[in-house]
């Protein structure tokens, strides 16, 4: 990856620091509305960097177009699942649907659970000084990882390296592993340190990011697994639309709140 | 005898994907729909016995599908599972028609869910066939797909009942497994990025087998990735610590649902598991790394699972009390693959059988226990006195109790007998020291006496005691009764031979410890 020219290179890196940045911001806020921005940017970059690759290799286009979709579509996704369905008579099944998917309305029930609004959702959890410094440390830790497996695949210690020799290679493949590790761990301490449901579907799909950096350090290696991943990742966005459609209103329906420290009646 | 794998391969994986859209079709009607998945089930299972059967020693079958980029590949292992899956299958897809008769009465109230019903179905039918797909398909990242894509299925099934438990359990089940499995698709590319090979896992292990071992420096990065691949398939398997899902989810799904869970579903990501150990094993020309892993999972798993059996509190319910039998029995099952010797595999694979059929025996006969109890207003934590109301369930509970826990002359103890065994056979050759395996041994050991005590202590508080119901006796379907009988006879039957399965078991089990090429 990042092989090339040395503004490519400058470009791609400035990217993955974004696509860091975006998530620690992600888990410092309780915002739905900021977590939805910074992950809109976050895949933005994504996008950018796979549309950088497509010199490489031309799947990347199918990568890049299913990155620009969830780009799109989150916003409204989020909309569905937070506005309820207001069926007028005469309204057709796709009106409902798409008047169900209005951002604009959305946004003012998500303002309502902001915590300068909503003291709930400052109650329990950690705060945003210590969700910063939590995120950092996770991206250290994913940055030591990847530091000590990184050599064994660039061949530092071995006569044939693992990864085709290229000028920038060696800490390109460091700087995306780690930055792919980073995201992972990243996104995971998000969605467990969230208070709501709606924002723990946040935390999932900055893992899902995570996978997507990991993935174009596979597809150096080994261009036969371009198709396979890309299939691997539009079954991914089903999975996380399923739950977000299907899901996500039944248990705001039933527990009558959409948060996590509510959901306790499975409790020994 | 390829074409006719193939054709038994069309056999085994149709009828369900067939059913699945068959009922949604017509009218939402329980029987009718019950009757065509239980159909389905019949012809599939009837498919993987003739496999089974016909199975050549040694033999494998290759399809290629250039479609997605997909390959079939067939080997013991594989038939073996597909057994496992469609045995269990069999029992709980006749067990639908009284889940159903029961929420009908439920659904008229909640006139909002009209296609709960087909929906049950379709939903159930392709949960059946993407799991009869995990031991088929070739492909490892298409293996990751179709074990998320038993989440996404599983999870509805799970939320079935519309209340606010089983919403939460579907919730809890679907963020965890889904956030768990990440690690596992992070742990397939890194190993696909060391072996610089296809994705397919059978080549793969061929590539290996032929001395092509990883070198020394890289070696790391394949132990990292096992581990991330344990963590993450190990959440769908249910084995500690990501088992949290484990008790929610089966103790708030339907009763054929939780058969299937927790017989087939953890089954089917140990099977995942089992080819990475392989690869691991082979890639590293070595057992001890993924083998002490699976022991130290495994037997955290039994030690995690013992306190909360003995749990006496109501809020344990009994669904609840079985789903930590999965957390124990996974543990050991793990336990013996951990040891690293064919004894043991052979032992831990049969295990695995033995386990899902009397958890489906089990779990299907406390359901109709539950949906008695249910129909006359009463919740689980208050079910006393089955005995008295229904004698012939209420034995086959029992039975099934004690085999789940290991007493002779049942199936679970045979293999349970063999991990042991095995066990004590490599005290002294195990490289994690004697002292640690004698350890382990006896909080083996232990664990498996207190839960004994846990369990037989459940059910003697639900069966005896003062009945709530003062109807006296209930009537007892005999249809029911009748296949719940079988399974017993087929587990009694497995204490004392592993016939018909012994050529397949030896197979299986030579398969994990060498690969099979």
């Amino acid at each position: 990856m990042l092989n090339g020219p040395f503004f490519a290179l400058a470009f791609a890196l400035a990217l993955v620091i974004l696509a860091l940045l975006t998530a620690v911001y992600s888990a410092m806020t309780n915002r739905l509305r900021s977590k939805i921005t910074s992950y809109r940017l976050q895949t933005l970059a994504l996008s950018m960097l796979a549309a950088i690759e497509i010199r490489t290799n031309p799947w990347f286009v199918g990568i890049a177009f299913i990155l620009v979709i969830q780009i799109v579509v989150i916003a409204r996704l989020m909309a569905y699942v937070t506005n309820d369905e207001g069926r007028q008579p005469g309204q057709s099944w796709f009106d409902v649907k798409w008047e169900r998917m209005n951002v604009a309305k959305a946004q003012s029930v998500w303002v309502e659970y902001d915590p300068e609004h909503d003291p709930k959702t400052n109650r329990v959890g950690l705060n945003s000084q210590t969700s910063l410094i939590g995120s950092i440390t996770l991206i250290v830790v994913a940055y030591v990882v990847a530091f000590s497996i990184a050599p064994d695949l660039i061949g530092k210690f071995r006569n044939t390296p693992i990864i085709p020799p290229s000028q920038l290679t060696g800490n390109s493949l460091v700087y995306s592993l780690g930055a792919s590790l980073g995201l992972l761990l990243v996104g995971q301490f998000n969605m467990i340190k969230t208070l709501d449901i709606r924002s723990q579907i946040m935390g999932l799909l900055v893992m899902e990011n995570g996978l997507f950096l990991a993935a174009v350090i596979i597809i150096e290696v080994n261009e036969q697994l371009v198709p396979a991943f890309l299939f691997t990742m539009i079954a991914w966005y089903a999975l996380t639309w399923v739950i977000l459609i299907n899901f996500l209103p039944r248990v705001k329906e039933f527990s009558g709140s959409i948060y996590v420290g509510d959901q306790d009646t499975l409790k020994e | 005898m390829q074409t006719v794998s193939i054709g038994l391969v069309i056999g085994i994986v149709f009828p369900p994907f067939l059913t699945a859209f068959a009922s949604l079709s017509g009218k939402s009607q329980s029987q009718r729909s019950s009757l065509l998945t239980f159909l389905a089930s019949v012809i599939s299972f009837c498919c993987s016995l003739a496999l089974l059967l016909n199975f050549p020693k040694n033999g494998h079958y290759h399809l290629n599908f250039s479609v997605l980029f997909i390959n079939i590949f067939i080997d013991a292992l594989s038939v073996y599972f597909i057994f496992l899956i469609n045995i269990v299958a069999l029992f709980a897809s006749y067990f639908t028609k009284f889940i159903m008769a029961n929420d009908i009465e439920a659904q008229s109230e909640k006139e909002h869910w009209p296609n709960s019903l087909r929906l049950f179905h379709l939903e159930f039918n392709l949960f059946h066939c993407s799991m009869l797909l995990v031991p088929l398909v070739d492909n490892l990242l298409f293996l990751w797909v179709l074990i998320a894509f038993t989440t996404v299925i599983s999870a509805p099934l799970i939320g079935y009942h519309r209340d606010r438990r089983a919403q939460e359990a579907a919730w809890k089940y679907i963020m965890i497994s889904s956030s768990g499995i990440v690690f596992a698709l992070l742990g397939t590319i890194f190993l696909l990025t060391v072996l610089k090979q296809n994705v397919d896992w059978s080549k793969i292990i061929h590539y290996l087998n032929q001395k092509n071992v990883v070198q020394g420096d890289l070696q790391g990065v394949v132990k990292i990735a096992f581990l991330l691949i344990l963590l993450g398939y190990g959440t769908k398997a249910g084995l500690f610590p990501m088992h949290t899902w484990l008790p929610d989810g089966h103790g708030e799904a339907p009763s054929p649902v939780s058969a299937l869970l927790s017989g087939v579903l953890l089954k089917c990501a140990l099977y995942v598991i089992l080819r990475f150990y392989v690869i691991t094993n082979l890639a590293l020309n070595e057992h001890d790394f993924a083998s002490n892993m699976l022991l130290i999972f495994g037997l955290f798993s039994l030690l995690m699972a013992t306190p909360f059996i003995l749990n006496m509190k109501k809020e344990n319910r009994f669904k609840r009390v079985l789903a930590y039998h999965s957390l124990e029995h996974m543990g050991i099952i793990t336990f013996g693959f951990g040891l690293g010797i064919q004894v043991a595999f052979f032992g831990a694979l049969y295990q695995a059988l033995n386990h899902a059929l009397t958890k489906a025996l089990m779990f299907l006969a406390y359901g109709r226990v539950q949906e008695t109890h249910a129909n006359m207003g009463i919740p689980d934590e208050k079910i006393r006195g089955v005995f008295k109301i229904m004698p012939v369930t209420g034995c086959l509970l029992v039975l099934g109790g004690l085999a789940l826990v290991g007493s002779p002359p049942f199936s679970i103890f045979f293999s349970e007998f063999t991990i042991l065994f095995a066990a004590i056979q490599r005290v002294a050759t195990n490289p994690l020291g004697i002292g640690v395996m004698i350890a382990a041994i006896c909080a083996f050991l232990i664990s498996i006496a207190l839960i004994f005590a846990g369990l037989v202590t459940h059910l003697g508080r639900m069966m005896l005691g003062k009945s709530p119901i003062h109807a006296g006796k209930v009537r007892e379907q005999s249809i029911p009764l009748l296949l719940l009988g079988i399974l017993l006879v087929v587990l009694i039957w497995g204490g004392f031979t592993t016939n018909p399965l012994t050529n397949i078991l030896q197979q299986s089990a030579n398969i994990v410890y060498t690969g099979g090429f």
